[in-house]
C-alpha cells in the first residue's frame, strides 16, 4: 500500500463502502493551495488519503511524534433519518467526538448523506439530521458538518454536493496537516536544541526529521523532502567538522569506533533502504551505512524530481566528503575497502542515471558522468594497486587481500536480468589479473570516451597517460606509445614543455623495448636537450643516443636539429664572394646537450637561387618571388617593384625589403611599390593575405613533415668538430663553380649514425658569388691610326677573377689588310705569363694598314679584330679606325672642244708621301689619254703640298659615252723612323662621261662706240650667244633656256635675264641690258644653259635639265670687262678745325 | 592557502608555475593542464552572450580527493589557477577570490614593466614575492 495520509472513517460502514471509491478518487481530482505557516512558499498539492475504519486504539497520543501512519483526519458518515439519529446515531457521534477530544484531536468531519425520502421527511418535521448534528456537535464550527445530497444519483445537484464535500474535506485535511506539522516542527526544534546534551544522538534526531521528509514525500513535495535531507546532511557534516575541531560528542565517538562491515556502495534501486534505516534506527549504522542511506534518499528525491544530472553532479562532492569524514574519524577499514566503496558508488550512480536519463539530458549530465567514470577508473586503479592485481605484482599474494575485501561485499541484492550489478563486476574484476585488466581497460576507455565526448581533451589525455603506463607494465609498448604520442601532441601544441619532456621519457622507454631505433634516437635527442629533466637522465639519454647511432648500420638516421642544437647566428662572412676563392660562413650554434658531442662533419647545403643581377633590379624581385613559391609552396607574393635603372643600390634595397619581410609574421606580407622612373618608394604597407584562417581545422603546424636531406653536392663544410654544451663558434668553407646568387639551404650535423638537419630556406640567407670575366682592351698609342704608317697599339688584359697559367695564349685574328707584328705577338698569338686575379697586363704591338681607296675621297677605313683568351674562354672584338693620309680629287676640264682629266692628290696631315709611277688608263679603245705632266715626275704630298696631274682626253666619239678610268700611283712614306718601308701601289677607278662639248656660250659687254671703256652706272648691252657645235643632226623643236646670274653688287641686269629659246640654225643670240655698278675689271655675268624639256604637248609644263659640265663650254667664263669708275666730284672737306 | 599557483597564457601555454613543494611541480603541471578543460568550458559558456559582464573568477574548477582547483580568467584571457588542499577546510570562497585579486594585481604590475615583453615566461621578483605570500607547505606529499 502506498504511503498516504490516513483518514479514519466511522459511522455507517456499508454506506461508506459504497461511497469509498468516489471519495478516494474525488479527493486528488483538483489541486488545493496549501497556505503554510512561517512564510513558507505556497504549494499546490493534490490531497490523497487512505481510509481506515475508526478505532480509538489508533489515535495518536500527545507525545506520539510519528507522522507516517498517523491518522490526520476523522470522518463520521451517516444517512440515517431523524428518528434513527435520535435513537442511536447521536449517541455514537458523541462517543466518537469524545474519543477524539480525549486525544486533543480537532480534525473531524460529519458527513450526512441525504436522499429524497429523508428530504421529504425533514420538510415535514421542519428539521433534518444535518441541522441536528450541527446544533448538537459543531457549535461554532459549522464547517465540521457537511451534507451530501443523493450521493448515488448523477444529476447536477449531486455533483455540486459532492464537490462541496470534497472541498470541505481537502480544506480540513490541510488544516490538520498544518496543525500537526507545526507541532512536529516545534518538537523537532526542541530536540535539535538539545544536541549538546550528553546522550543526545544525531541518529535519533535524524529519524525524527526524516519523518518530516517522508511526510513531504508522501504529499508529493519532493523538493521539501530534499530540503530536509540536505539540512540533515549539512548538520551531520558540521557535527563532524566540529568534532574534528575539538567539540567532541559521544555519539560521534560511537560512530568512529563502530566497525564498518559493508562497503557495497550506494544502492539506488530502492526508494528506501529499509535495512540501513533499521541500522540507523537502532544506532548501529557505520559511517558508510549512514552516508549511503542519506545520499540514496537525496537521490530518490532528485529522481522523483526528474533531475538525474543533479544526482551525477552531487555524487563526486559526496564521495569526496565521505572520504574526508572517514579520515577525520579515523575509521579503520580493510585495505582498499574505501576504494571499493567509491568505485561501486560511482557505478551505481552511473547505472541509475542511465536508467533515468533520456537522450535529451545526455549533454547536461555527461559533464558530470565523465568525471564519475574517471573517478571510478582511478579508484579501480587504486584497488588494483592495493590488491596487487596490477601487472608485475604478485598475484598470489593478492588473494588474501581480495578475500578481506570480499567480506564487505557479501550483502548483494539478487541481480536483475540483463544488468550486471556493480558488485558483481567488482568481484569479477578482483577474481584474477586478467579480468581485472579487462575491466580496468574498459573503464578507462569509457572515461576517456566520455571526456572526449564533452570536449575535455586534456582530461582524456591524462587518462591516456595512465593507460600508457598501465600498458607499459603489461609490456604492450606499442599501445602505450600510441597513447603517449597523443598526449605528447597535445602538450606540444600548447607549449607545455615540461609535460612533453616527461611524456618523452615514457616514450623513450617504449621505443627502447620496441627497438624502433630511429624514433628512439629522436626521443633521446629531445630528452637529452630538455630544459626540465634531471641532468643525469639527460646524460644517460645522450649516451643512449650515441650508442644507438653507433650500433646503427645503413643510412644514417635523420633527426631534427632543433631540440638539441640551436643556430643563434649564421651569416656568410661577406655578402659577396669571388670565384675561385673559398666562401666562408660563420655560425654560432648553441648546444643544449649535457655533454660535448663529436661531429664528423657539419655542412650547410647551398642552393642556387638566381643569376646575378647586373642590370635590373626587376630581376631581383622576380627571382625573389620565385624563391618564395618554390620553397614554401605559397602563392606568388605580389611584390611589385619596378625599377629600370641598374644599380647595386637597387639590389641592396631589395635585400633590405626581403629582410624586413622576414621579420613580419607569416600571415602578413610587406609590399613596396616603387615608381618606375625614379626608383623612389611610392607606397609601402603590410598586406594580410589570409586573415581568417581557422586554426583548429586542417593540418596543424605540428604535423611532422618528413625530414629529407637535401643535396649537399654544394656545401659549406667543416669536419671533425666537437660541439660543447653552450655556444660554439664555427667557420665553414665551401667552393662554388658558378657565379650567381645563392641561398643557404640546409644544415646537416653528422655524427656517427645520425644526421641532424635544419633548413635555412625560410630565413632566406643569401650571398652572391661573383666572377669578373677577364677583359681585353685595345688602344692605339697615338691617335689617329694613319694608313700607310706603322702604328703602335697597346693591348691591356685584366684577369678579373681568373688566374692565368704560364703559357696561356691570346689568339688575335686580324682583319684583311691589317698587318700585326711585335715582340709579344707571333703569328697572331700572344703568349702570356702566369697571372693572378685582378692583375693587369699590358702589351704593345704594331699595326699597319695600306692606303686603300675605292673612291676619290675615301677618308677612313675600319678594321675588325678578334681576340680570344684561350684558357678562360673569352672572345673579344675590337674595331680599329684607320685614316687615309691623302685624298684624291678628279675633275673633267674643257677648253673649247678639247677635254682634260685633272687629278689632284692632296695630303691631309703631317704624313709625307712621295708619289711616283702615276698612270691613268682606260680599257676603252676609242679614248686616248695623253699625259701632260712630265714623265717620271716624283711629287711630294703632305698637308701643304699636293700633286696635280693632267691628261688630255681625245675621242672620236661624238656624244661622249661613259668610260672607266683607272688611276694608279706608287707612294713611299718619307719618314725618319720608317725608312725601310717598301713603296706601295694604290689604284682606284672612276668614271667619265659627257665629255664632248655640245654648246659654246659666249657673252660679252662691250663699250659703246664713242667710248674706250665701259663706265660705271651706264647701261650696256650684254650680248649672249649660244652656238651649237654638235656634229650630229639637230632636232629643230629642241628648246633651251638661258639664265643670267650676276653678282648684284657688280651688275644690275635688266631685260630678259632668263629666256627660253629654240635654236634656229646653229646660233642663238640675245641681248639684255647690264649696268656695271662698280669700277675695275669686272667678271662678266654668268650665263647658264639648260635643256628646256616639254613634258606635255602644249608645253605648259616644262622641266629644266641642266647640262653636265663637259657639255657646255662657256667661252667667256673668265672674261673681265674693264669699267671706268665714275668720277667723284664731291669735294672732300679737309680742314684743320674739323680734325681738332 | 595554495599549494600551487599557475599563470597560463591566452594560448594556453604556461607562463608561470609555482608549487610549494618543488618535487611536485610535474604532478601539479598535469593538474593545471587538465584544469584548462574546465576553464575553457566555463569561458565558452559565458562567452555566448557577449553583453554579459564576465565574472573573472571562475570558481571551483574541479575537486579531487586531495585538493581543489580554482580558476580565474583576466579580460585578456590569461588564466590563473590555484590548487588548494582539500584538507584545508577553513578556506572560504571569499578568500580564494581575494587571492586571485592579489595575483591579478601583481600580474598587472608586472605587465606594466616596460622591460617585460608580454607572452614571455614570468620571472619577475615582485610577482614571485606576491605568490610566495599565498603558498603554504603541503600537509602531505
Amino acid at each position: 500500500m502506498e504511503n498516504k495520509p490516513l483518514v479514519t472513517c466511522h459511522g455507517d460502514q456499508t454506506l461508506f463502502a459504497k461511497l469509498h471509491s468516489t471519495i478516494i478518487h474525488g479527493l486528488p481530482r483538483e489541486t488545493v493551495e496549501w497556505q503554510r505557516p512561517y512564510g513558507r512558499p505556497v504549494r499546490q498539492i493534490y490531497v490523497e488519503a487512505n481510509f481506515v475504519p475508526f478505532n480509538p486504539g489508533i489515535l495518536p497520543g500527545e507525545d506520539d511524534w510519528t507522522l507516517l501512519g498517523r491518522p490526520f483526519f476523522h470522518i463520521y458518515i451517516t444517512d440515517c433519518d431523524v428518528d434513527t439519529y435520535k435513537a442511536s446515531v447521536k449517541e455514537e457521534i458523541s462517543e466518537w467526538i469524545n474519543a477524539l477530544k480525549e486525544k486533543n484531536i480537532p480534525d473531524w468531519l460529519v458527513v450526512v448523506a441525504s436522499n429524497e425520502e429523508s428530504k421529504v421527511k425533514s420538510k415535514i418535521l421542519r428539521t433534518s439530521v444535518y441541522d441536528k448534528v450541527k446544533s448538537d456537535f459543531c457549535g461554532k464550527n459549522t464547517e465540521r458538518c457537511v451534507v451530501l445530497n443523493d450521493p448515488f444519483k448523477s444529476d447536477i445537484k449531486t455533483t455540486e454536493s459532492w464537490s462541496l464535500v470534497m472541498l470541505r474535506m481537502r480544506h480540513l485535511l490541510l488544516l490538520s496537516y498544518n496543525r500537526n506539522l507545526s507541532r512536529f516542527e516545534d518538537h523537532m526544534r526542541n530536540e535539535r536544541e538539545r544536541r549538546t546534551e550528553p546522550g543526545w544522538s544525531f541518529f535519533q534526531y535524524f529519524m525524527l526529521q526524516e519523518e518530516l521528509a517522508f511526510m513531504y514525500e508522501m504529499l508529493g513535495m519532493y523538493e521539501d523532502a530534499l530540503v530536509q535531507y540536505d539540512e540533515l546532511d549539512a548538520l551531520f557534516t558540521q557535527f563532524l567538522l566540529n568534532h574534528n575541531a575539538g567539540h567532541h560528542a559521544g555519539w560521534i565517538a560511537d560512530l568512529a569506533s563502530r566497525k564498518c562491515l559493508s562497503w557495497n556502495g550506494l544502492c539506488l534501486s530502492q526508494p528506501i533502504n529499509i535495512d540501513k534505516r533499521q541500522l540507523i534506527k537502532v544506532n548501529e549504522a557505520a559511517l558508510l551505512d549512514f552516508r549511503d542511506y542519506l545520499f540514496s534518499r537525496q537521490c530518490t528525491s532528485l529522481f522523483l524530481q526528474f533531475k538525474p544530472w543533479e544526482v551525477a553532479k552531487r555524487s563526486i562532492p559526496f564521495l569526496h566528503n565521505c572520504l574526508k569524514e572517514i579520515k577525520m574519524l579515523s575509521i579503520q577499514l580493510p585495505v582498499g575497502a574505501v576504494d571499493c566503496w567509491v568505485f561501486l558508488s560511482c557505478l551505481e550512480v552511473l547505472r541509475t542515471c542511465e536508467k533515468f536519463s533520456e537522450s535529451g539530458h545526455m549533454e547536461a549530465y555527461s559533464l558530470y558522468t565523465a568525471s564519475l567514470w574517471d573517478y571510478a577508473r582511478t579508484k579501480m586503479h587504486e584497488v588494483g594497486f592495493k590488491c596487487l592485481l596490477m601487472p608485475g605484482m604478485d598475484a598470489d599474494a593478492s588473494q588474501s587481500i581480495v578475500q578481506g575485501l570480499l567480506e564487505g561485499l557479501n550483502d548483494i541484492q539478487a541481480p536483475k536480468e540483463g544488468t550486471s550489478e556493480p558488485v558483481e563486476k567488482l568481484k569479477e574484476a578482483l577474481s584474477s589479473n586478467t579480468t581485472f585488466y579487462q575491466h580496468y581497460l574498459e573503464f578507462s576507455e569509457l572515461a576517456m570516451g566520455t571526456y572526449k565526448h564533452i570536449g575535455r581533451i586534456r582530461s582524456a589525455r591524462s587518462i591516456g597517460m595512465d593507460l600508457a603506463v598501465f600498458y607499459m607494465k603489461l609490456e604492450e609498448y606499442q599501445k602505450a606509445e600510441g597513447f603517449l604520442y597523443d598526449a605528447l601532441k597535445t602538450f606540444k601544441e600548447e607549449g607545455w614543455d615540461r609535460l612533453a619532456d616527461n611524456t618523452r621519457l615514457h616514450i623513450a622507454q617504449c621505443q627502447k623495448h620496441l627497438n624502433t631505433q630511429e624514433k628512439y634516437a629522436k626521443t633521446c635527442l629531445h630528452i637529452a636537450a630538455s630544459k626540465y629533466l634531471e641532468s643525469d637522465i639527460r646524460l644517460e639519454h645522450q649516451r643512449e643516443l650515441i650508442k644507438a647511432g653507433e650500433e646503427h648500420e645503413g643510412d644514417p638516421f635523420l633527426l631534427r636539429l632543433r631540440p638539441a642544437l640551436l643556430v643563434h647566428k649564421i651569416a656568410p662572412v661577406s655578402k659577396t664572394f669571388t670565384m675561385h676563392k673559398p666562401c666562408v660562413v660563420s655560425m654560432v650554434i648553441h648546444s643544449s646537450l649535457p655533454e660535448p658531442i663529436h661531429c664528423d662533419s657539419i655542412a650547410i647545403s647551398i642552393v642556387y637561387e638566381s643569376p646575378l643581377l647586373e642590370h635590373t633590379t626587376d630581376a631581383a624581385v622576380v627571382s625573389g618571388d620565385r624563391r618564395r613559391r618554390n620553397i614554401s609552396g605559397q602563392s606568388l607574393k605580389h611584390h611589385r617593384r619596378q625599377s629600370s635603372s641598374s644599380s647595386t643600390q637597387g639590389i641592396e634595397f631589395y635585400n633590405h625589403v626581403s629582410e624586413t619581410k622576414r621579420k613580419v609574421s607569416q600571415t602578413l606580407d610587406l609590399q613596396v611599390d616603387t615608381k618606375h622612373e625614379s626608383r623612389a618608394v611610392s607606397s609601402s604597407g603590410l598586406v594580410c593575405r589570409s586573415p581568417f584562417r581557422r586554426m583548429d581545422s586542417g593540418p596543424k603546424g605540428f604535423a611532422d613533415k618528413e625530414l629529407v636531406k637535401e643535396d649537399f653536392g654544394k656545401a659549406f663544410v667543416v669536419n671533425d668538430v666537437e660541439l660543447k654544451p653552450g655556444e660554439n663558434e664555427l667557420e665553414m668553407t665551401g667552393h662554388l663553380g658558378e657565379k650567381g646568387r645563392y641561398l643557404l639551404g640546409q644544415l646537416c650535423v653528422s655524427t656517427s649514425g645520425f644526421e641532424m638537419l635544419k633548413s635555412f630556406l625560410p630565413d632566406y640567407i643569401t650571398f652572391n658569388l661573383v666572377c669578373d670575366d677577364p677583359a681585353l682592351s685595345l688602344q692605339p698609342v697615338k691617335h689617329p691610326i694613319i694608313a700607310g704608317v706603322p702604328h703602335e697599339v697597346s693591348l691591356t688584359l685584366l684577369t678579373g677573377s681568373h688566374t692565368l697559367h704560364e703559357g696561356s695564349r691570346v689568339l688575335i685574328t686580324p682583319a684583311d689588310g691589317l698587318q700585326i707584328w711585335g715582340d709579344a705577338v707571333k703569328d697572331g698569338t700572344l703568349l702570356l705569363h702566369e697571372a693572378q686575379e685582378y692583375e693587369e697586363r699590358k702589351f704593345t704591338f704594331w699595326v699597319f694598314s695600306d692606303i686603300r681607296m675605292t673612291h676619290c675621297d675615301d677618308e677612313n677605313m675600319r678594321y675588325h679584330l678578334k681576340a680570344a683568351l684561350e684558357d678562360v674562354g673569352g672572345s673579344f672584338h675590337f674595331d680599329l679606325n684607320v685614316v687615309n693620309p691623302i685624298i684624291v680629287k678628279q675633275e673633267l676640264r674643257t677648253a673649247g672642244t678639247k677635254k682634260f682629266i685633272h687629278l689632284v692628290i692632296k695630303g691631309r696631315d703631317e704624313t709625307q708621301l712621295e708619289i711616283s709611277d702615276y698612270k691613268l688608263a682606260t680599257d676603252n679603245t676609242d679614248i686616248e689619254l695623253t699625259l701632260l705632266n712630265l714623265k717620271g715626275q716624283v711629287l711630294r704630298v703632305d698637308k701643304d703640298h699636293s700633286a696635280s696631274y693632267m691628261w688630255q682626253l681625245k675621242s672620236n666619239l661624238t656624244d661622249g659615252p661613259l668610260f672607266n678610268c683607272n688611276f694608279s700611283f706608287t707612294y713611299k712614306l718619307i719618314s725618319d723612323i720608317f725608312h725601310d718601308l717598301d713603296p706601295k701601289n694604290v689604284t682606284f677607278s672612276f668614271d667619265v662621261e659627257n665629255y664632248s662639248t655640245q654648246f659654246a656660250v659666249k657673252s660679252n659687254v662691250s663699250p659703246k662706240e664713242n667710248e674706250n671703256f665701259c663706265s660705271m652706272g651706264n647701261p650696256y648691252d650684254l650680248e649672249i650667244t649660244v652656238k651649237d657645235i654638235r656634229k650630229t643632226d639637230v632636232n629643230q623643236s629642241e628648246r633651251f633656256m638661258y639664265e643670267v646670274h650676276a653678282d648684284q653688287t657688280l651688275w644690275a641686269l635688266a631685260g630678259k635675264t632668263t629666256g627660253v629659246f629654240e635654236m634656229n640654225g646653229k646660233l642663238f643670240s640675245e641681248t639684255i641690258e647690264a649696268t656695271p655698278l662698280a669700277g675695275g675689271n669686272l667678271p662678266l655675268p654668268i650665263v647658264n644653259l639648260a635643256h628646256y624639256c616639254k613634258t606635255d604637248e602644249e608645253g605648259r609644263d616644262a622641266k629644266i635639265e641642266n647640262f653636265s659640265s663637259g657639255q657646255v663650254y662657256n667661252c667667256s667664263l673668265s672674261k673681265h670687262v674693264y669699267v671706268v669708275p665714275k668720277t667723284n666730284l664731291s669735294p672732300v672737306d679737309i680742314s684743320t678745325s674739323s680734325v681738332a | 592557502m595554495a599549494v600551487c599557483v599557475a599563470v597560463i597564457a591566452k594560448e594556453n601555454y604556461p607562463l608561470y608555475i609555482k608549487t610549494s613543494n618543488a618535487d611536485n611541480e610535474l604532478k601539479y603541471s598535469f593538474t593545471v593542464h587538465t584544469s584548462l578543460d574546465v576553464v575553457e568550458e566555463k569561458i565558452s559558456s559565458v562567452g555566448k552572450n557577449a553583453n554579459d559582464l564576465r565574472e573573472l573568477y571562475l570558481g571551483l574548477l574541479y575537486p579531487t580527493e586531495d585538493y581543489k582547483v580554482y580558476g580565474y580568467v583576466t579580460n585578456t584571457k590569461v588564466k590563473f589557477v590555484l590548487v588548494v588542499e582539500s584538507s584545508n577546510t577553513s578556506l572560504r570562497d571569499n578568500e580564494i577570490r581575494s587571492m586571485f585579486r592579489k595575483l591579478h594585481n601583481a600580474f598587472v604590475d608586472m605587465q606594466c614593466n616596460p622591460f617585460h615583453s608580454p607572452g614571455e615566461k614570468i620571472s619577475s621578483r615582485s610577482f614571485e614575492k606576491t605568490v610566495a605570500t599565498m603558498m603554504v607547505p603541503e600537509s602531505h606529499s
